[in-house]
């Protein structure tokens, strides 16, 4: 999908953010599992698909910026995570711009443009907290005794909780086998392989493939 | 550089959680209104409430003396259940401290349909409400009625069963008529002592 044109990109971007955030707006957020789980995700959808495909020796070596763009996107989303602009945004028009436009260029577009530049600890240490933010929210929602947000039942606050548990456990499920399998050193040996060649002025992509299809993190 | 612009991005994500958390201080906009409501007095809209003996009430017309303020409808099962059990608690501890005369209490119905005038009445004769110091009052308009919800900040969405989920609350008006406090349910011996604190030496 990456590697798609950039205006067909741009078409693709533009037609799913103003599938969630016009079309569809109204009954996704009707819905406190619809606006957390189907419309926030699809928002920063849309903003990565303005990104490119890294080329492919860009997967092998951390650049300076990723960081701080991971950072930028870290911190939106978490901001979005508060229950009291979640709510919030549903009565302000401001908050609810903000939002609509916050999620896909600060969000979507530093996510996906960071992913494979950082480092794989970075990237496992992103992972690790999602799962253990999933959890967290999860049982929080699940069993707090009152509303989070006034905008929706408790029931729904249930639903929601009840559906970051199980994306929480999906996530384990599809990580476990990676966790024990060893390949992460194998990974942490190949980009070894890969900077010394590149150094030598060799071609890295071979190995970046190799790579790619290794590390339990890489994206697409 | 690139340290510099993570050091930059951090700083503003801090700066960012701050302004929406007023300082690192509510999470929720139930928390947020009630932050809101305590650094800035809220003017609420002159809307006609009408109590349970079917007289006319204006916010207006409590003016001098801080009120207790709740918003419930009777057939509620629960949360309302212990909202006016709270408040019966709360005139009889006024009364015992001798300061009934100078706190005011009104249990509004955000459900005008069900809670008319008979069934107020009804139900504030059940708990002891007397007409007086303690109200039961409707406001029959629509209209006006979102425009007292909104002002409080009050969300009442139809839940299964015919019923409501709310945000339950004990919200206190100052002598000014102004909505100055809000708080907890759980919490209700400190908002009487908050609107015992502002009624002055009547």
């Amino acid at each position: 999908m990456g590697g798609w044109p950039i205006r067909i990109r741009v078409a693709a971007a533009v037609a799913s953010w103003a599938a969630v955030a016009v079309v569809w707006r109204r009954p996704l957020e009707a819905a406190m599992v619809l606006h957390a789980l189907v419309q926030l995700p699809l928002l920063v959808a849309a903003g990565a698909l303005l990104v490119p495909r890294p080329a492919p020796a860009v997967r092998t070596s951390a650049h300076p910026y990723a960081p701080a763009a991971l950072l930028v996107a870290l911190f939106t989303s978490a901001l979005w995570m508060l229950p009291r602009l979640l709510d919030g945004a549903l009565g302000d028009p401001a908050l609810e711009t903000a939002k609509l436009l916050s999620l896909p260029f600060l969000v979507g577009v530093p996510l996906r443009w960071s992913w494979p530049r950082l480092t794989p600890l970075a990237r496992s240490f992103v992972v690790a907290n999602a799962f253990s933010m999933l959890l967290t929210l999860g049982w929080l929602y699940h069993a707090a005794p009152m509303r989070v947000c006034n905008s929706y039942l408790r029931e729904e606050q249930q639903q929601l909780g009840t559906a970051y548990l199980v994306l929480g456990a999906l996530l384990l499920v599809a990580l476990l086998p990676r966790l024990f399998s060893g390949r992460e050193s194998e990974h942490a040996h190949a980009r070894h392989q890969v900077a010394s060649k590149t150094t030598r002025g060799r071609t890295a992509r071979p190995l970046a493939s190799a790579s790619k299809a290794s590390f339990p993190c890489s994206s697409g | 550089m690139p340290r510099a612009a993570t050091a930059v991005v951090v700083a503003a994500g801090i700066a960012g959680f701050a302004l929406a958390t007023d300082g690192f201080r509510v999470l929720t906009s139930e928390g947020a209104r009630r932050h809101a409501v305590a650094r800035s007095p809220r003017v609420l809209p002159e809307v006609l409430l009408e109590d349970q003996n079917g007289s006319a009430l204006r916010w207006a017309d409590l003016r001098g003396q801080p009120v207790l303020v709740e918003f419930v409808y009777t057939t509620c099962p629960d949360v309302c259940q212990q909202m006016l059990s709270e408040f019966r608690a709360l005139v009889e501890t006024a009364s015992s401290m001798g300061i009934d005369d100078r706190v005011h209490f009104v249990s509004v119905s955000f459900d005008p349909e069900r809670d008319t005038v008979s069934q107020l009445r009804a139900v504030a004769s059940y708990y002891g409400a007397d007409g007086q110091r303690w109200r039961f009052a409707r406001i029959g308009d629509p209209a006006a009625l979102q425009e007292t919800l909104d002002a409080f900040g009050i969300v009442a969405l139809p839940a299964a069963g015919g019923g409501f989920e709310h945000n339950a609350a004990i919200h206190g008006l100052d002598a000014e008529g102004r909505l100055a406090r809000i708080g907890d349910i759980t919490a209700a011996r400190e908002m009487l002592t908050w609107a015992d604190g502002r009624s002055g030496s009547e």
